[in-house]
C-alpha cells in the first residue's frame, strides 16, 4: 500500500502511489497537489545555472556512457541523493500525500530508463537506503509490463518495441531481479524512421512546393534560407514530438510569418514592410536570433497545415505502419501478447498511434497511455506491499427491513497486521413493532477514485436474532482486528459480543472486498432512528405532485395524518391475511400437526374480524380486541405445531399461554414467540421462512395492542 | 544488489524513520469544531481548522484528521462531515435550528402542556437524524407540523373537538368501560354494591306500598330504576365498603375545558373525575 513509484522522461518526474488496492495506480498530481520540489541545486562542475531539474538529474545519472571524472561521479551522487531526500521530505509533510500514502511510505520502487547501465543502477541502490525506504528498482520494461498487465510481474517473455531514430522490435524476459531483462528470440528493426527523418522530409516538401525560394542553393542568401529552413524544421519536430500542434510555419531573414493555416507561400515584395500584429507563431519563435538577425535573403514566410505536414511525413508513416504490423503479426505467431513501448517518438499521439493500432488489430496488447505514465504505474505491481488495512471498517445493524440503521466506524486506515479496536457499546432499542431480528453489515469506507466522495460497501452481512435486556434492547459491541493471508494480504477478523446474552459471533479473516453499496450511512445515536420513518414520509410528499404546495403547519399535519391511511377492510383483511399466512407456512413445513393447524384456518374465517359487517360498524375497540384474538389464535396453534416439532422454546411459550382465556393485551407475548421461534429454529431449512411470516404476525400483534386513535386507519368508515 | 527486493515487506524500523509529521492543526481546536459540528450541523469551523477552506481537498483532510482521531465519537463526526460533503451539502445548506428556540415555538403552537411529552433529547435526536436523512432539511412548519404528531402519540387521547363546544367543559367516558359501560348506559358513575342491593330493596317496598311512583313510560327495569334511585337518594345509603360514597364518579369520567380558539394537536389539560388527578388530550378539530 504504501510504495510511491517514481519514474522519469524528458518532461518531468512521474509519481505515482496506489491509494485503493482494488483499483490501479495514479499519479500522484491527478489525486492532490502537493509541492514536490522540481529541482535541487548542484555546484557550478554539474550546472553552470547553479541548480537542476530533477529529471535531468536523473537523466544525467544514467547518461550512457558514464565518461564522468571521480569528482563529476561524486557530484552527481550527493546531488541525486539530496533530491531524493527534498522529495521525500516534501511528501511527508504534504498533509494530502501522507493521506495518500497511509501517512508514510514504506516502499520506493525507482523505474529505471531502458538503457540504465547495471553499474549506475547498483550505485543507486546503494546510495538511497540512508532515507530507510526498502528502494526496488524495476527496469522500464519490465515495469510498464506488469502495468499494462495490471498484475504481479508474470516471468513470461513480450515484446519491446523502441522507437527513437530506429524502429526496434525485440521480445525480452524480466530478470528476477526485475532490475534489468534479457533479450530472447530475435528481434527486427527498420532504420532512419526517427525525428531526423521527420524533419528531411518536412524540409524536402516545402523546397519541393517552393522551389523558386530553394532552388539554388549555391546561390548568395539561398543558404541561410535554407539553414533558417532546416532549423525551423528541427524545432518544429522537436515540439511536435513533445505533443505540440502539427501546423508548421517559418519565416526568413528579418520578416516574421505573418500567416498560419494557409497552404500558400507568399513571397512579400522587397522593401515592404510586414504587417505584424505582436503575436507570434510557434514556429517561428524557434528559429535561432543569429539566423533571424541575418540579414542576407529575401524575407520569406512559410505556413503548413496539420494535413500538408503529415502529407509531408507520409511515407515514414507508411513504413513505420506496415513494418509494426508485420511485427505484430510475428509476435503473435511466437506466443507473445504484449508489447511494451518506450522512445522519444512514442511521446507523439500520433505516431504512437500508428503503433498501437498495428498491435491492436493482431490482438496483441500494447499500452495506449504514455510509457512513462504506465510504467510509473505499473512499479506498483512489481512489489508486494506490506500488508495494512486498505478501507476504513465499520459495522452497522438495523432491524430486519429498516433502511437505516446505527453504526460505527472501528478501525481507520493505516491500521497495521495485528491491530485490535473494539466499538463503543452499540445498544439498539427494539421497538414493538418490529422483530427482534437485526441486519448486521460490516462496510468498507473509502473515498472514490477522485477524491470527491465517500464510498461505502458491504464487506460482509449477517442476520441474526440479538438477546434483549429488560428495556428491549439489542446490546451489542463489536470488535475488528487487521490479520494477514498468504493469498490475500491483509484481511479483517470481526468479533461481535452480544453482551446480553454473552454470545460471540466470529467472523476469520474476511478480504477486504466490498459487494453491494451500502444503502444508507450509518445513524450515531439510536434515538435518531426515530427520524428515519420521517425523513421517508418527507421525501414521500415532497415528490408528491402537490409536494410544493405543502408550506403551512396545517398542511403538513394534514398530510402527515393522510400518511398510509387505510379502510377498516384492509387492515381486517392485513391482519388476517398475516395469520393464514402464518398457519400455511407452517402447515407446509411441519410434518405433524397439520389438523391442529388447518383447525386454526377454519376458527380464522369463523371470527368476527371476517365478517364484514363487524369490520364496518364494530368499535374501534372491539375491533382491536377482536384483530388480537385472531393473531393471538394463530399464534397458539403454530406454537402447539412446532412443540411438536421438539421446539422447546416455542413449547415454554406455549406452557405460558396455555391457559390464558383472552388475548394478552400487552404485545411481549407475540416478540416472545418470535424469539423462541428465532432460537428454535436456528440453522434450520425451514428458519427463514417461519421467522418472517412470525415477525410479520408480531408486528401485526403490536398494532392491534395499540390505542385506535394512534393507527392510520380511517375509523370513520370514510376509506371503506 | 541486497536492497533491490523482488518482493517482500520493510522492516518495522525502517518505517519509523517515515513517519507522519506533526498534524498540521490542532487537536484541541478540532474536538471544539467538532462540537460545533454535532451541535449545530454547521462543518465549516471543523474544515476552517483542518485547511480545507484554502483550496485543499476538504475530504482528504476529513481522512487525515479520521486516522489521527482516537476517540469513537470524533470519528464518527468527521466522516458524517465526509457524507455531507460527498452529498453535496458541506454546511452550505441550512444550520439546524437551536433546539431551545424550536421548543419554545413548540410550545407556543401547541399550549404550555405540550413540552410535558416533548423531550429536548428526543427533539434533538429526531432533528439530528432529519438532517442527516434529508436533503434539503426540512422546513420550521414541517418541523412543528411532526412534532406536534409526536406529541400527539406521547399523549395518546385525542378529543374530537366540534364548533359548539369552543370554550365549554366538557365531560368524556370510555364507552368500553367495564366499571360504568360508558356514557351510553350509565353516564359514567360507579355504584356501591351493596348500598345498590339496599336502594333496590328499599325501592321495592316504596313502590309496593305506593310511596313511590314511576312515571308513565319509564323504565321498568328494576335494575336501571334502583341506579337511578340510589343517584337521587345517595345520602340515606352508605357503608363502610364505600366510605359513605354509595355513588362515585367512575375512573373513565374525565372533564376538560376546552378553548375559544383551539388549534388541531393542542395539548390540553384536565382532570379525572373519580381521582381528581390531571388528565391531558390533544385536540383533534372536527367540522360541526
Amino acid at each position: 500500500m504504501s510504495v510511491l513509484g517514481l519514474a522519469w522522461d524528458k518532461n518531468g518526474i512521474c509519481l505515482t502511489c496506489r491509494p485503493d488496492p482494488a483499483l490501479p495506480p495514479r499519479r500522484l498530481d491527478e489525486l492532490c497537489h502537493c509541492e514536490i520540489p522540481r529541482s535541487v541545486r548542484v555546484p557550478p562542475d554539474l550546472s553552470p545555472e547553479g541548480n537542476l531539474a530533477g529529471h535531468v538529474l536523473l537523466g544525467n545519472w544514467f547518461a550512457p556512457p558514464p565518461n564522468r571524472s571521480p569528482r563529476e561521479q561524486a557530484l552527481l551522487a550527493s546531488a541525486v541523493a539530496e533530491y531524493f531526500g527534498n522529495v521525500l521530505s516534501a511528501l511527508q509533510n504534504d498533509p494530502d500525500a501522507q493521506v495518500l500514502l497511509l501517512d508514510s511510505i514504506d516502499q520506493l520502487v525507482i523505474v529505471t530508463p531502458p538503457h540504465a547501465h547495471q553499474q549506475d543502477v547498483d550505485a543507486l541502490a546503494k546510495m538511497l537506503p540512508a532515507t530507510g525506504l526498502t528502494i526496488t528498482m524495476v527496469t522500464h520494461y519490465a515495469a510498464q509490463f506488469a502495468g499494462l498487465c495490471k498484475e504481479f510481474l508474470p516471468m513470461k517473455p513480450f515484446l519491446v518495441c523502441e522507437w527513437d531514430e530506429d524502429l526496434v522490435f525485440h521480445p525480452v524476459v524480466a530478470h528476477p531481479t526485475l532490475s534489468h531483462v534479457s533479450r530472447t528470440g530475435q528481434g527486427s528493426k527498420l532504420k532512419h524512421v526517427g525525428a531526423r527523418r521527420m524533419q528531411e522530409l518536412l524540409t524536402r516538401h516545402v523546397v519541393a512546393r517552393h522551389p523558386a525560394l530553394f532552388s539554388d542553393e549555391a546561390a548568395a542568401g539561398k543558404v541561410s534560407s535554407m539553414a533558417a529552413l532546416r532549423a525551423a524544421a528541427d524545432a518544429f519536430v522537436q515540439k511536435a514530438l513533445a505533443g505540440g500542434e502539427l501546423a508548421f510555419a517559418a519565416g526568413g531573414p528579418k520578416e516574421p510569418v505573418t500567416a498560419r493555416f494557409t497552404a500558400s507561400v507568399r513571397t512579400l515584395p522587397p522593401g515592404r514592410p510586414h504587417p505584424t500584429n505582436g503575436t507570434r507563431p510557434e514556429g517561428s519563435s524557434s528559429i535561432p536570433e543569429s539566423l533571424r538577425a541575418e540579414p542576407s535573403g529575401e524575407p520569406w514566410a512559410i505556413s503548413l497545415t496539420e494535413d500538408e505536414v503529415l502529407a509531408s511525413w507520409k511515407p515514414l508513416l507508411d513504413q513505420v505502419r506496415n513494418f509494426s504490423g508485420a511485427a505484430a503479426r510475428e509476435a503473435r505467431a511466437m506466443g507473445l501478447t504484449a508489447c511494451v513501448c518506450s522512445g522519444a517518438m512514442f511521446q507523439a499521439p500520433v505516431f504512437a498511434s500508428i503503433v498501437h493500432d498495428a498491435f491492436e488489430r493482431e490482438g496483441v496488447l500494447v499500452s495506449t497511455d504514455s510509457p512513462t505514465v504506465t510504467a510509473g504505474r505499473g512499479a506498483h505491481f512489481c512489489v508486494r506491499a506490506r500488508p495494512m488495512l486498505s478501507y476504513d471498517c465499520g459495522v452497522l445493524i438495523k432491524l430486519r427491513g429498516a433502511r437505516t440503521g446505527i453504526g460505527t466506524l472501528v478501525l481507520v486506515r493505516p491500521a497495521a497486521v495485528g491491530e485490535k479496536r473494539q466499538s463503543d457499546v452499540l445498544a439498539l432499542p427494539i421497538p414493538n413493532a418490529g422483530g427482534a431480528l437485526l441486519d448486521l453489515a460490516i462496510y468498507l469506507r473509502r473515498l472514490d477514485e477522485q477524491a470527491t466522495s465517500v464510498v461505502c460497501e458491504v464487506l460482509k452481512s449477517h442476520t441474526f436474532s440479538p438477546a434483549l435486556s429488560t428495556d428491549r434492547q439489542a446490546r451489542l459491541q463489536v470488535s475488528m482486528r487487521v490479520d494477514e493471508d498468504e493469498v490475500l494480504g491483509a484481511t479483517v477478523s470481526v468479533d461481535i459480543h452480544d453482551l446480553n446474552s454473552d454470545d460471540h459471533i466470529r467472523f476469520n479473516k474476511l478480504p477486504l472486498r466490498g459487494t453491494e453499496p451500502l444503502s444508507e450511512p450509518p445513524l450515531r445515536d439510536p434515538q435518531q432512528l426515530m427520524a428515519a420513518d420521517w425523513a421517508n414520509r418527507i421525501d414521500a410528499i415532497r415528490r408528491s405532485p402537490s409536494g410544493s404546495r405543502v408550506r403551512t403547519v396545517s398542511d403538513w399535519r394534514a398530510r402527515f395524518e393522510d400518511w398510509g391511511g387505510v379502510s377498516r377492510g384492509f387492515y381486517a383483511s392485513y391482519i388476517l391475511n398475516s395469520a393464514v399466512e402464518f398457519i400455511t407456512i407452517l402447515a407446509a413445513a411441519c410434518n405433524e400437526g397439520q389438523e391442529e393447524l388447518l383447525e386454526g384456518l377454519a376458527l380464522l374465517g369463523a371470527i368476527q374480524l371476517s365478517d364484514p359487517n363487524f369490520v364496518r360498524n364494530a368499535h374501534p375497540e372491539e375491533f382491536q380486541a377482536e384483530a388480537r384474538l385472531a393473531l393471538f389464535e394463530a399464534m397458539r396453534r403454530g406454537a402447539t405445531a412446532l412443540t411438536g416439532l421438539g421446539c422447546n422454546y416455542c413449547a415454554a411459550w406455549l406452557e405460558e399461554f396455555r391457559e390464558a382465556s383472552d388475548a394478552p393485551t400487552e404485545e411481549r407475548c407475540a416478540q416472545r414467540l418470535l424469539n423462541a421461534v428465532s432460537q428454535d429454529l436456528a440453522g434450520r431449512e425451514i428458519e427463514s421462512a417461519v421467522v418472517e411470516a412470525t415477525s410479520k404476525v408480531a408486528q401485526m400483534y403490536h398494532w392491534t395492542c395499540q390505542h385506535p386513535s394512534t393507527l392510520n386507519v380511517a375509523w370513520d368508515g370514510s376509506l371503506d | 544488489m541486497n536492497a533491490m527486493k523482488h518482493s517482500g515487506y520493510p522492516d518495522p524500523g525502517a518505517a519509523s524513520s517515515t513517519a507522519p509529521s506533526r498534524l498540521p492543526w490542532s487537536p484541541q481546536d478540532l474536538q471544539e469544531a467538532l462540537k460545533v459540528f454535532l451541535r449545530t450541523g454547521d462543518c465549516q469551523p471543523c474544515l476552517k481548522v483542518l485547511g480545507a477552506t484554502t483550496g485543499r481537498n476538504p475530504l482528504l483532510a476529513l481522512q487525515q484528521a479520521l486516522r489521527s482521531a482516537t476517540a469513537t465519537w470524533e470519528r464518527d463526526a468527521l466522516e458524517d462531515i465526509g457524507f455531507e460533503l460527498s452529498r453535496g451539502q458541506g454546511g452550505l445548506g441550512t444550520a439546524r435550528p437551536d433546539i431551545q428556540d424550536l421548543l419554545q415555538e413548540v410550545e407556543r403552537h401547541y399550549g404550555p402542556h405540550a413540552l410535558q411529552f416533548l423531550s429536548v433529547e428526543k427533539t434533538e435526536a429526531i432533528v439530528r437524524g432529519l438532517w442527516r436523512l434529508c436533503s434539503p432539511p426540512p422546513s420550521r412548519e414541517c418541523l412543528l407540523a411532526l412534532l406536534g404528531i409526536e406529541i400527539a402519540r406521547a399523549v395518546g387521547e385525542p378529543i374530537a373537538v366540534t364548533p359548539e363546544v369552543h370554550g365549554k367543559s366538557v365531560t368524556l367516558y370510555n364507552k368500553q368501560c367495564g366499571n360504568c359501560g360508558g356514557e351510553s348506559d350509565g353516564a359514567g358513575t360507579v355504584y356501591c354494591h351493596r348500598c345498590l342491593a339496599e336502594a333496590k330493596k328499599v325501592l321495592k317496598a316504596g313502590l309496593a306500598d305506593g310511596t313511590y311512583n314511576v312515571k308513565e313510560g319509564a323504565t321498568s327495569n328494576m335494575d336501571v330504576l334502583s341506579r337511578m334511585f340510589l343517584r337521587q337518594f345517595a345520602a340515606m345509603f352508605g357503608c363502610t365498603q364505600c366510605s359513605h360514597q354509595p355513588v362515585k364518579p367512575c375512573s373513565c369520567a374525565r372533564e376538560v375545558e376546552i378553548p375559544e380558539h383551539p388549534v388541531l394537536g393542542q395539548v390540553l389539560k384536565g382532570r379525572q373525575l373519580a381521582t381528581g388527578n390531571d388528565w391531558f388530550c390533544y385536540v383533534r378539530l372536527v367540522e360541526g
